[in-house]
């Protein structure tokens, strides 16, 4: 009854009931409520978009594109952790430029982007930095790294980056081309500049408390110390090394345990890694091995602060499968720490025990439980430290 | 003679006015979750009712009841936890009103809250789906958007949802 009276009634209850369709009929209109929000409630729900979706929404509307044109907003603003995934497999797209002078990003992961090697980059509040797919060749990771390198360095100065990851490797040029085709000269050029760069690196370290180490740069600290170089000292409390021990990074491995005398925990990822087999310039170099063993490579090293000792088995492989000489060179260090860390309190050894995809029965490591008996009658110079084996699932 | 002191601490109400002329009462302690009440509570200004013209009762009514379970000293986190998950199952456009009501009201958690959840539901979605969720209407020529789609177009691949959930 009531509203067909409004309907038949002047003009001052037509807008009294078209105003109250805009408030109490929001849902039923179907307005589009959202881009009825402030700029600053835009923006902070683009914010919390990852990227890709950020961009994607530039496409909704004017409104939408003005505020995404965000990319550009958030870098001025001063956006911090940025990710961005290009998902088109085997394609890399250029990347914004606005990303090479983002100078807030603390953390920043890339995944299938090419970069244009003219810009500058000035990522001077970068403290990590994750590449996956990201096509670069030589001078761009001389550049991308002395471009950082120069950044790391006033943030070592501010001691404000204590944790780094140094997991990953740089293939040799040799790998992707028929060896005819590469002199040797360019090889050897070629490792050089790697070399410097590591050693640049754990300069830029120094300051670091806790650091991650893979194979391929305790192979390089290997290759730097046959060469003659000296490491800088590493302030390191904690190092994990996430690798395979094996004889090419026994004394990598070694030289940074030197060379860290504040170092507390060691922990021992036991890892298998995808690497490519050595070039013939690496080879070389490894040959060495044969003349050298660790009393001789680290003679009257102490480890003074050394407590804690860990060995985690990682590894994906089928640990039946898994020979006694893959734990040959881990039970040499194992030696090593003990009869030289004079604080060691805990020695602790942890073995998974898991459903196995391979032999598809749930196995575990007979070596790592043989390591553990076997270091308990080794020489020791901590009076008062336990060697602890345990199993996870 | 503890216990008998803490509960004739005084508890001090304030009313809140909807935009839709709706009074609650609430305790000061709880409804000062809102910085912009509380900084009105603190230049004297609560003495009588507090309007908030820009939130209407419907809105109010949820905020009220969020602020109620966030400063409520007897409910857990995982009361909290839960609360917070059927709380975002409201209504988009529910949630746009509280996102709005709490960017007002200065209700930090609420906000972000709101704002992830606004977030989620155009997280992998298609620019068409978003638009339709949102009752967006495109005001791009088809031109224009292909060449939007042409400058990002990392931006528009992948296995995007159709969806409208």
């Amino acid at each position: 009854m009531a509203s067909r009276r409004s309907s038949k009634n002047g003009c001052s209850n037509l807008r009294d009931s078209m105003s109250r369709n805009g408030v109490s009929g929001v849902e039923e209109t179907l307005d589009d409520y959202i881009s009825q929000l402030p700029d600053a409630l835009l923006v902070q729900i683009l914010s919390l978009l990852p990227t890709k979706d950020a961009v994607t929404s530039c496409l909704l509307s004017k409104r939408w594109r003005y505020l995404c044109q965000w990319l550009n907003y958030a870098v001025e603003n001063k956006v911090e952790d940025v990710v961005l995934y290009s998902l088109h497999e085997g394609v890399s797209y250029e990347l914004p430029l606005s990303i090479y002078s983002c100078s807030s990003m603390i953390t920043l992961e890339l995944s299938s982007w090419v970069f244009d090697k003219g810009l500058v980059i000035t990522w001077n509040s970068l403290k990590s930095l994750k590449l996956d797919l990201i096509g670069l060749d030589d001078d761009d990771i001389v550049k991308l790294l002395s471009d950082l390198g120069y950044l790391k360095c006033r943030l070592v100065n501010v001691s404000s980056l204590v944790t780094a990851n140094l997991t990953f490797s740089i293939s040799c040029i040799t790998d992707d081309w028929e060896e005819d085709d590469i002199e040797e000269e360019s090889c050897r050029d070629h490792h050089h500049v790697f070399r410097n760069l590591v050693l640049d690196i754990f300069q830029k370290l120094s300051y670091a408390t806790e650091l991650r180490i893979g194979s391929w740069i305790a192979e390089v600290v290997f290759m730097l110390q046959l060469e003659g170089m000296i490491l800088p000292e590493l302030r390191c409390k904690c190092l994990t090394l996430k690798l395979l021990v094996t004889e090419y990074n026994l004394y990598g491995i070694a030289s940074l345990l030197q060379t860290s005398p504040l170092l507390e925990s060691l922990n021992i990822h036991i890892k298998n890694e995808c690497k490519d087999p050595p070039c013939l310039l690496e080879q070389s170099y490894f040959a060495e091995v044969d003349n050298i063993n660790l009393l001789s490579w680290i003679p009257n090293t102490v480890f003074p602060n050394l407590k804690n000792a860990k060995i985690v088995d990682c590894l994906s492989l089928c640990l039946k499968k898994w020979s006694k000489e893959g734990f040959f060179k881990l039970f040499e260090l194992s030696k090593c720490l003990l009869k030289n860390a004079v604080a060691l309190q805990k020695f602790v050894v942890l073995a998974k025990r898991r459903k196995c995809c391979i032999c598809s029965q749930s196995c575990v490591s007979p070596h790592l439980s043989g390591l553990a008996k076997k270091l308990i009658d080794r020489p020791r110079s901590s009076t008062n430290f336990a060697i602890i084996y345990q199993e996870f699932a | 003679m503890a216990e008998a002191s803490s509960s004739i601490t005084e508890k001090f109400f304030l009313t809140l006015k909807s935009s839709d002329g709706d009074e609650f009462v609430l305790e000061e302690s709880i409804a000062i979750q809102s910085i912009t009440i509380k900084n009105m509570v603190e230049d004297g200004c609560s003495s009588s009712v507090i309007p908030l013209s820009k939130v209407d009762t419907e809105t109010l009514i949820k905020v009220i009841e969020y602020m109620k379970m966030h400063s409520s000293t007897s409910s857990n986190e995982e009361e909290i936890e839960n609360f917070d998950k059927k709380f975002v199952s409201n209504s988009i456009n529910t949630i746009l009103n509280i996102l709005e009501a709490a960017n007002f009201l200065d209700i930090n958690n609420l906000l972000e809250l709101c704002a992830e959840a606004v977030a989620n539901r155009i997280k992998n979605k298609t620019p068409e789906a978003v638009r339709k969720i949102f009752n967006i209407t495109s005001d791009f020529t088809p031109e224009e958007e292909a060449e939007i789609r042409n400058e990002t177009p990392w931006a528009f691949e992948g296995n995007l949802d159709h969806s409208l959930d």
